[in-house]
């Protein structure tokens, strides 16, 4: 080979940009082009003349180039695509291809290494894989289904809330035309508007409102959001399904309705309260000491209705809160019997106030006035439903006077229950205490009178 | 009190009783007379086609039901109707829009001024 040739050879290294070294069979570096020496950070001068694992303190000391260059070069004269992956002292990692060739010149061995340095296309591979896993993982942790739409509006993918939603498979979702899914269910009008009347003209829309029916799934309101991946020619849809949400507000508006309804009853309740116990006093004093334990009654009887969950009182409950306030203990001064029974608010609140005055009574004239005077309370229902209960008061002495004082607490004892539940009610003062009987239908609604009957057999 | 519903025959319809009983006592004080109170819609149906009325007193929902009903057939035969209600004005079915509302819990002065306007004759 002559000098022209090595020049000739020499200006074709200078002019590709690949990194390319040429070596001896001795492993010594005989050139090295410029994209070499810009992408390792050397000059030609360190390079030249040295042997390959010297160089740069030894960094080219690489096992894999080793096992290139001693062992596959010995049976191959040419290698491609042979991977390194190297850490450099003064560039740092690569990752390179390196195509090997040997061939003989002059007699001699020599070795061309072209490196084709592929460290920023890993990287951005790297990049985009975790960008793409990214992307992937963040569609299926939303729990709005999500579509992933091309232009013509074929569903790419799904993510797994859609599919769990809208009880699909991928199978069936996946390269379908949106208006095809689950037997043309999303064939829907306001759905064929958004996506090509209004998605056309903006490149997204937001809480687009559908009511649909789906089979199986029933009447769902839905939520629409949709962005246009213009780059991607794709678009997403997200679909959160607000049907709950719109019942639990409509619940709650009913529950406020509701209460509001409440409040301004137990309102009503308290004005007529001071108003009948203020026609029944003579001076501030007096009508204060009888309006206070009402109020309480009709707080009590509150508390009975707001503890239960269902609303529901269990009837021995508020004999017991009744008695209780006015101090009267159970087994000494007071004796209840009779089946396990729930009563619905109304009934409650009528019962209460009722079983509230006949208590009064019964420690302001009666039976809990006097030392050894009990009460015996009792109550039963029949199979049609019909409650009835007893209250018969032993030991007290009930003078004549009593007998004329028919206030306002005998007036709710006889008219409140069957004002508000219909039936009857009794009350007769004996002279040793009050006697009264009162029965009413029970609500078959939640009176579960119907239940215990077949139970208890009372 | 001035008794301008002396001669006037009313009937009150209201399933609570406190409430029923406060109300009574209110038109007896205007000197009216009182048809009931009864609590249960039946009752008052009844009443109606039984009783002479200058007027009525309805509370809107009673026990799972509301007195529409019976309002309806009063305002048929020319009986003035008054509604009573716990829930907020405006949420009263529009055909009875000219129908006067008592809000709970009463106030004398407001229901003296419906009671004048919507029931009393007057005086001959």
């Amino acid at each position: 080979m002559n000098g022209s040739d090595q020049t000739y050879s020499a200006n074709i290294l200078a002019t590709v940009s690949q990194p390319i070294m040429v070596l001896t069979g001795s492993l010594e570096v005989e050139n090295v082009n410029r994209a070499f020496c810009d992408t390792f950070a050397v000059s030609e001068d360190e390079t030249r003349c040295r042997m390959l694992y010297d160089l740069g303190n030894g960094q080219w000391d690489i096992p894999d180039l080793r096992r290139l260059l001693q062992d596959v070069l010995r049976e191959h004269n040419a290698v491609t695509d042979f991977r390194v992956e190297h850490e450099f002292e003064s560039i740092g990692k690569r990752v390179m291809l390196l195509n090997a060739r040997r061939m003989e010149r002059a007699g001699e061995d020599r070795i061309v290494l072209a490196i084709n340095d592929i460290t920023e296309r890993e990287r951005q591979r790297h990049e985009l894989e975790g960008r793409r896993e990214f992307a992937e993982k963040l569609i299926d942790s939303i729990r709005e289904g999500l579509l992933v739409l091309d232009w013509d509006l074929r569903v790419q993918s799904a993510n797994k809330s859609f599919y769990d939603k809208f009880q699909v498979s991928p199978e069936e979702t996946e390269g379908r035309l949106i208006y095809e899914l689950g037997n043309g269910q999303w064939d829907i009008p306001e759905l064929r508007e958004a996506l090509e009347k209004i998605l056309p003209q903006k490149w997204a829309f937001d809480d687009y409102e559908v009511e649909h029916e789906f089979e199986g799934l029933g009447r769902r309101i839905m939520y629409l959001n949709a962005r246009r991946l213009d780059h991607l020619d794709l678009i997403i849809l997200a679909i959160r399904d607000v049907t709950e949400q719109r019942e639990h507000e409509r619940r709650q508006h009913v529950f406020m309705r509701e209460l509001q309804h409440r409040v301004k009853n137990i309102l009503s309740n308290v004005r007529s309260l001071a108003n009948q116990t203020r026609r029944n006093s003579t001076d501030l004093g007096g009508f204060f000491t009888a309006f206070g334990p009402r109020l309480a009654a009709l707080s009590r009887a509150q508390d009975l209705l707001l503890k239960s969950p269902d609303e529901d009182v269990e009837f021995a409950e508020i004999v017991r809160v009744e008695l209780e306030a006015v101090g009267a203990e159970r087994g000494k001064t007071y004796f209840a019997d009779g089946p396990i029974l729930k009563l619905p608010p109304r009934d409650t609140q009528a019962v209460a106030m009722a079983l509230h005055e006949l208590a009064t009574n019964a420690g302001k004239y009666g039976a809990l006035k006097v030392k050894g005077g009990h009460i015996d309370i009792s109550w039963q229902f029949d199979r049609n439903g019909e409650f009835s209960f007893h209250w018969l008061e032993h030991g007290a002495s009930i003078t004549e006077t009593h007998n004329n004082r028919r206030g306002f607490g005998s007036d709710i004892i006889e008219h409140s229950v069957p004002h508000m539940l219909g039936g009857t009610s009794e009350y007769t003062l004996h002279r040793d205490g009050a006697e009264c009987r009162i029965v009413f239908p029970l609500q078959k609604r939640s009176a579960l009178w119907s239940d215990f009957s077949t139970n208890t057999g009372s | 009190m001035e008794r301008f519903l002396d001669k006037h025959r009313l009937l009150i319809l209201e399933d609570d009783y406190l409430a029923a009983l406060d109300l009574q006592q209110l038109i007896e004080d205007f000197g009216g007379t009182v048809v009931g109170p009864v609590g249960r819609l039946e009752q008052a149906v009844d009443l109606s086609r039984s009783e002479e009325l200058d007027g009525a007193i309805l509370d809107v929902r009673l026990n799972g039901s509301t007195s529409y009903p019976l309002a309806r057939e009063l305002i048929d035969k020319g009986v003035p109707v008054i509604f009573l209600t716990g829930f907020a004005p405006g949420s009263m079915e529009s055909e009875f829009n000219d129908v006067p509302l008592l809000s709970k819990p009463l106030e004398i002065r407001e229901t003296e001024r419906v009671l004048r306007k919507t029931v009393a004759r007057p005086r001959s």
